[in-house]
């Protein structure tokens, strides 16, 4: 089944000559259950990339298609609420609330639609995220894999059609990238999360399903080493 | 410059706009300590001068001293000149047109006195021997005689004694002319013959009363010609006038057996010198809530100011540690941050308020003076002490406020500063919310609320700006307001500049007539008034009343003060009180409006009390009736019908007593009333009353009249006394106003710069909210319920201090008046929608700031 | 929507109090009754137009459901607005997602059961084959007996390895159906391992091969240790077998917060990259797979281990050996 399309994508940044072409033209589109790793050298134009799918950024042209919504025809306030419900997105800086504990914080995108999140649900991703005893407690108590494992947990809490991370171990220690890198894969497998991770890991890279090469803003390599 | 203060520097200037921000809040905070200072001073300057300009420059007066009592006070160390004066007495005035100024009033001065009194030299000299005198323009002017200087005038000098009184009598200067019934009651003893050559003609002396009777002439007191025994007034200008001048003044008054001291309270409160405890207490209190206020404001604001730095100061802070440098030196480099800002904002800052309230006494001079006709100018008075205390208090601000920061920054680790800008001691605890915030205003509100409380200080500082700014404008509105009343109170109902008092009644309608119609009169009465007894059952009469109204026979009865209005005037007051005008006039059924709220000065407690003095309702009868001395026996009136109560009171009706029911009727009621009492309206005072703008030129016209058509009655001009009042009340409110308007202002300032730079701050956690899918919507409702609650919070705080405050101030001057406490419902509503408004404005232009950010601009922006 | 009770009772409710207000009003004067009345009229209608269009939502839903029961997957409902109908909305199209996905599935299911069929029967025929040609030439009664002996022995290797075969299908269908129940016991990482390679010693020993156990003695993990055992003891036989004489088979554990991990490595001669991804599906037979290999050890340890909440994963360089990654959650996703 296809999550998502991406047609015909450009971003251009600036404007006349200094305007630089962060994304050229970039099309292909990415089944359900798909873990997509895209790696390319910095500045190729990968997180504009990435920015797009999550409907954060706008592109220059061309369309983007999430489950068959065309996410730029939206309105702020429903591209907004569309990301709430549908992306799932994961920083390299984790970017968590400070004021918000940890629950708080995972549930994020159910708070901001009123909702209460169902209390076994939760107590089970608590549980795969090894967070169960670190609840009641805000980020700047937990270490930095523990922050990261918080913003997989606000990524996934809403069952969102794509996930979307940007360098989540960049930042992390060797231990700690490989626990994030385990759940990540476990949530795509049990799941059939798809998944798409900037990276420059390998390690995430050989996890992947497909490894797709982004270089000067084009795809220059899509293979599929797992199916 | 050391490394470190180099760095500083740079880091200084690399931040402009932060410090340029910091540097314009000291500038604002030393300059409002500035301005404050000098504006206090400079009222009370100029109120001192026109103290002096009115009642001369002295300081303590002993009455009827010797010339060896003189010479004693002279040797006094803290003397510094004696002027003598003496009053002579009075004598004719030989062809005075005016009939109520038909006497000389002769006053003797030392050299010093016509230095230091009030006395204006319009043509000639001073005297400078006893044979020698100048004299009043008002002589010429107003009373038409025609002297010059030159002439030779030989006066038998006497005082006034008053006719036909049981014990004799004396009258001065501020009684009028006797009379009754048109006649003068009045006559001067003969007790010298002196005299004098007209060397100088002088104006009008401003301590001369309007209704005075006699004309005031100046003469040269020789002292060497004083014959001993012979007793003049000695007052004293001290060298250093303070607290202790008073017993100074009464020891040495006692050891020279001086029996009479006094002493021009007047000037030296305006130096600084109060007597009298109480007084002095309310002073003392009022200053220091004032000074508290204004010292908690200013250290606010530049505390606030250094605040909105911390933050960037330790991260900067932890780069320099990381780099190796001691906590000496960090600590250092901030106070030599603190160094370099107070030295360019110190100075400017109090070059800037000196000019701030230089250029507004030059916009204000003329106002004042068009408004109030204050003959002393505003000067701009600086004092080196109060300079000097504003750089002090700016200092020790500065110091506290970069010190504290400091401290904590260089006790964190180099990584902590770097990495976690603010949040490094975030505790579960201090963002701790109630489930019921969530519950009643969604995520987006609880959100707001973590935010206000994840930065305690600045969060503090905000609220606490607003707080004193809430404190200062009702405290301010309340103290104005009080003093309004309070001296309405001391006024006693003084709501009119002139009265003429009629004896003659059968003249009054023509007087009345012509009077009415002279020019500069703008409200103008007639009120003919008369004492009838009102006898009332027991349960109206208040407790605290009963003994007073109670008479012989133990029946109660007020005095009633019937004041018949002409029509013109009772149909305004009646629209003012509520009461049916055409029902007022109606003489089928007598009815009349009660003033039942009178205020008095209670003299056992003296205190000035404001209270009811009639238990009564509208609709009810009021029993009159008058005492017939030809029977001597009480006779029943027909009662009236009572229209409206009232505590307001019509123009010119006075009512100091509350024993005495003031009641106003119309002409129509009175004459139905007394129909068939013919001896009652003999004793009918007739006055007039008026208002005018030009009370002055008025008088002249009216005198004038008094004169070409020779009907004697008598002038009461009261405006000066009213002026003063209003001068006062209107000084101190563009002061009091002024300051909370600027204090208002530079809060404002500082809760748009507190909010916008914590938004700035928090960038990229709005990204964030946005990025999971905050809509704008929620984001908006976020942001409001922050200002929002930072608006609550001032307010839970602000309005309660306020009102213990005003508790506290109305305590203060509860010690003179008394009065129940009122809330100023008014100014809180004004507050509360100011606040409200002040912090709405300051989010919305916030939220627009953030809104034009892209959100992956922001997120870009990845600290290190 | 009057056919719903509780719109009934919440309006005869709402007349009730209006009814009464209103009298309560008129009881104080006419106009504040009439005021109140209409007042009272108006919020009623407001209250029956809502809740008419709110009935209308629900009803555009239920007829969507149908549709989907139907079998229409291509809906969108969503509308991406605040408040509860759109989340519901939302969910609704979730599950319409999640369902399509099942339907995909079962139509994989079926074709992979048509296949596994198909692979089983090849597996069977050709010992089954084999052994009848055996049979047929055991009839010969002129055979040597030498070669008699041979090929009965034969014979019987081939049932061996029948039932071998037979066993382990029925293993795997019995796992993947879920008719297992796996036991939920905390065993000590040590002891697993130590079980799991106990059948293979003799074998390594004969091949001269060296194990190496590491790691955290305290390390534990939640699960059924006859059946992990035999997991891990097919992934170590394979690497066994996939390792040349004289090679070494490592084997390293550790528990972190979130999983423990086990991982098996050899020096051997590494799989080739086409056959990465496919060397746990059943009967898969990589390119130089041993002759006898039926590939379904490693499919059935791949059935054991994530029907216990764990993953495994295999990392291989050709020439250089293998790594089998297994890890066992704590948590369930």
């Amino acid at each position: 089944m296809e999550i998502l399309r991406v047609e015909n994508l450009s971003k251009i940044y600036g404007k006349g000559e200094t305007a630089v072409k962060a994304l050229d033209n970039v099309s292909f589109t990415v089944q359900k259950g798909e873990f997509i790793a895209v790696v390319g050298p910095s500045g190729s134009g990968k997180s504009t990339l990435l920015h797009i799918l999550g409907g954060v950024d706008r592109p220059t042209s061309g369309k983007v298609y999430i489950e068959d919504t065309d996410i730029y025809s939206l309105d702020e306030t429903r591209l907004a609420i569309f990301r709430r419900r549908q992306i799932g997105l994961i920083y390299q800086f984790y970017n968590l609330i400070p004021v918000l504990n940890v629950k708080e914080n995972i549930t994020l995108p159910l708070l901001l639609d009123g909702r209460q999140p169902d209390k076994s649900q939760l107590d089970e991703l608590v549980s795969t995220l090894g967070l169960s005893d670190r609840l009641d407690y805000l980020p700047n108590q937990l270490s930095g894999g523990q922050q990261q494992r918080v913003s997989i947990g606000r990524a996934i809490i809403s069952n969102p059609a794509l996930m979307l991370a940007d360098e989540p171990t960049g930042n992390l220690d060797s231990k700690n990238s490989s626990e994030i890198i385990g759940l990540l894969r476990l949530l795509n497998q049990k799941r059939k999360q798809t998944l798409i991770v900037i990276t420059h890991d390998e390690r995430i890279a050989l996890q992947a399903d497909r490894i797709m090469t982004i270089e000067d803003g084009r795809i220059t390599r899509d293979e599929v080493i797992r199916s | 410059m050391n490394i470190v203060n180099k760095l500083t520097w740079r880091q200084l200037m690399l931040n402009k706009k932060r410090t340029l921000v910091t540097v314009i809040g000291t500038i604002i905070s030393v300059a409002m300590i500035t301005a404050v200072s000098s504006l206090g001073l400079s009222f009370l300057d100029m109120l001192r001068r026109q103290v002096i300009a009115e009642s001369g420059e002295w300081h303590v007066l002993y009455k009827n001293v010797t010339m060896d009592q003189v010479e004693a006070i002279r040797k006094d160390e803290e003397t510094q000149t004696v002027i003598l004066s003496r009053d002579v007495g009075y004598a004719l005035l030989e062809g005075s047109r005016n009939p109520n100024k038909p006497y000389l009033f002769i006053r003797e001065y030392n050299e010093a006195g016509f230095e230091k009194f009030p006395v204006h030299l319009l043509e000639g000299r001073f005297p400078a021997a006893s044979d020698e005198m100048v004299i009043s323009r008002a002589i010429l002017d107003n009373g038409k005689v025609d002297l010059k200087i030159g002439d030779t005038l030989t006066l038998d000098i006497g005082r006034r004694e008053l006719i036909g009184a049981q014990e004799r009598t004396y009258l001065e200067q501020n009684a009028s002319l006797a009379r009754y019934g048109g006649e003068v009651k009045e006559h001067l003893t003969r007790e010298s013959v002196r005299t004098f050559t007209i060397v100088g003609i002088i104006g009008r002396p401003e301590w001369e009363p309007t209704w005075a009777p006699g004309y005031t002439v100046l003469t040269f007191l020789d002292e060497d010609a004083m014959a001993n025994g012979a007793a003049a007034n000695a007052s004293v200008i001290l060298k250093n006038p303070d607290g202790r001048l008073f017993e100074h003044a009464r020891a040495l008054a006692k050891s020279q057996g001086i029996s009479e001291v006094s002493f021009h309270h007047e000037l030296l409160r305006y130096s600084g010198v109060i007597e009298d405890d109480e007084a002095r207490g309310l002073l003392f209190n009022l200053s220091a809530i004032v000074m508290t206020i204004i010292i908690i404001g200013s250290v606010s604001l530049i505390y606030n100011a250094f605040a909105i730095s911390v933050s960037e100061r330790s991260k900067y802070l932890g780069m320099l540690s990381s780099v190796g440098a001691t906590k000496k030196q960090k600590r250092n480099s901030v106070f030599f941050e603190g160094a370099v800002i107070g030295s360019v904002s110190i100075p400017v800052g109090i070059l800037a308020g000196l000019a701030g309230i230089g250029l507004t006494f030059a916009f204000i001079n003329p106002v004042i003076k068009d408004m109030l006709g204050i003959s002393a100018d505003l000067f701009l008075v600086v004092s080196p002490l109060s300079l000097l205390a504003a750089v002090a208090i700016s200092v020790l601000t500065i110091f506290i406020s970069t010190w504290v920061p400091a401290r904590r920054a260089s006790n964190i680790s180099a990584i902590e500063a770097i990495r976690q800008t603010q949040d490094y001691k975030l505790t579960r605890k201090a963002v701790k919310t109630w489930g019921l915030t969530r519950m009643l205003f969604g995520i987006e509100g609880d959100l707001g609320l973590k935010n206000l409380k994840r930065n305690r200080t600045k969060y503090k500082a905000t609220v606490f700006s607003l707080v004193i700014s809430i404190v200062l404008f009702l405290v301010i509105a309340k103290f104005t307001s009080e003093l309004k009343k309070a001296v309405v109170m001391t006024q006693a109902g003084i709501n009119f500049d002139i009265v003429i008092n009629i004896d003659d009644a059968s003249k009054a309608e023509l007087i009345a007539e012509d009077i009415g119609s002279l020019e500069h009169i703008k409200d103008f009465s007639r009120i003919d008034s008369l004492y009838l007894m009102s006898p009332v059952e027991k349960e109206k009469v208040p407790d605290f009343l009963k003994s007073r109204v109670q008479d012989a026979s133990g029946a109660y009865a007020y005095d009633a003060y019937i004041n018949v209005l002409d029509d013109a005037s009772l149909k305004t007051f009646a629209e003012e009180v509520g009461a049916d005008f055409n029902k007022l006039k109606d003489p089928s059924r007598l009815s009349g409006i009660v003033i039942d709220v009178v205020t008095y000065k209670d003299m056992e407690k003296d205190k000035y009390v404001e209270a009811r003095v009639i238990n009564t309702r509208v609709g009810e009868k009021l029993n009159l009736a008058y005492y017939d001395s030809e029977s001597d026996s009480q006779v029943q009136l027909e009662s009236l019908e009572i229209a409206a109560l009232t505590d307001k009171v019509p123009m010119g009706v006075l009512n100091l007593d509350p024993g005495t029911l003031s009641v106003i009727i119309s002409k129509d009621v009175y004459d139905r009333l007394v129909q068939g009492y013919d001896r009652i309206s003999e004793h009918v005072d007739v006055s007039l009353y008026m208002t005018s703008d030009d009370p002055l030129r008025l008088q002249e016209a009216i005198e004038e009249y008094m004169i070409n058509t020779e009907t004697g009655f008598s002038v009461y001009n009261v405006y000066l006394n009213r002026q003063k009042q209003e001068q006062l009340l209107l000084l101190m409110s563009v002061f009091t106003y002024g300051f909370m308007i600027l204090i208002t202002a530079i809060c404002i300032a500082n809760i748009l710069n507190t909010i916008s730079t914590s938004i700035a701050l928090r960038k990229r956690e709005f990204a964030m909210l946005k990025s999971v899918g905050m809509t704008p919507k929620s984001f908006n409702r976020m942001i409001y319920f922050e200002s929002i609650f930072y608006g609550i919070k001032a307010l839970l705080i602000g309005l309660p201090v306020s009102f213990a405050v005003m508790y506290l101030m109305f305590n203060v001057l509860g010690g003179m008046f008394d009065y129940a406490f009122t809330v100023p419902w008014a100014s809180v509503a004004v507050v509360i929608v100011s606040v409200f408004l002040i912090v709405g404005v300051a989010m919305l232009y916030s939220s627009a700031k953030v809104k034009k950010e892209n959100i992956i601009d922001v997120l870009k922006q990845e600290i290190i | 929507m009057l056919r719903n009770r509780e719109i009934r009772i919440i309006l005869a409710l709402v007349a009730f109090i209006s009814t009464a207000g209103a009298a309560a009003c008129f009881y104080i004067s006419v106009a504040a009754g009439i005021i109140a009345s209409i007042a009272f009229l108006m919020v009623i209608l407001a209250f029956l137009l809502f809740t008419r269009w709110r009935y209308r939502q629900i009803h555009l839903l239920s007829g969507y459901l149908r549709r989907i029961a139907g079998g229409d997957y291509s809906l969108d409902v969503r509308d991406n607005q605040e408040g509860e109908l759109s989340i519901l909305k939302n969910e609704i199209y979730k599950v319409t997602v999640t369902l399509s996905e099942q339907a995909s599935l079962l139509k994989k299911d079926k074709q992979f059961l048509a296949d596994s069929l198909s692979d089983i029967s090849h597996q069977l025929k050709t010992p089954i084959t084999s052994m009848s040609v055996m049979a047929e030439l055991l009839q010969n009664e002129n055979l040597p007996q030498d070669k008699r002996a041979e090929f009965v022995r034969n014979i019987h290797s081939q049932l061996e390895r029948l039932k071998w075969l037979v066993s382990s299908l029925l293993k795997l269908s019995r796992i993947d159906a879920g008719t297992i129940e796996f036991k939920k016991e905390r065993i000590r990482v040590r002891e697993l391992v130590s079980r799991a390679v106990e059948p293979i010693l003799i074998p390594m020993e004969l091949k001269e091969q060296t194990l190496e156990i590491t790691g955290d003695e305290d390390a534990e993990l939640t699960g059924d240790s006859n059946w992990t055992a035999e997991a891990l003891a097919n992934i170590v036989k394979n690497c066994m077998e996939h390792t040349p004489a004289g090679g070494r088979i490592t084997i390293a554990f550790s528990e972190n917060s979130l999983y423990t991990d086990i991982t098996i490595s050899d020096n051997g001669e590494g799989i080739h990259k086409q056959d990465l991804p496919h060397i746990f599906k059943r009967f898969y037979k990589g390119k130089n797979a041993h002759q006898d290999s039926i590939g379904i050890g490693l499919a059935m340890s791949r059935s054991i281990i994530e029907n216990q909440n764990g993953t495994i994963e295999v990392s291989s360089e050709k020439g250089k050996g293998t790594t089998f990654t297994v890890k066992f959650y704590k948590g369930v996703v």
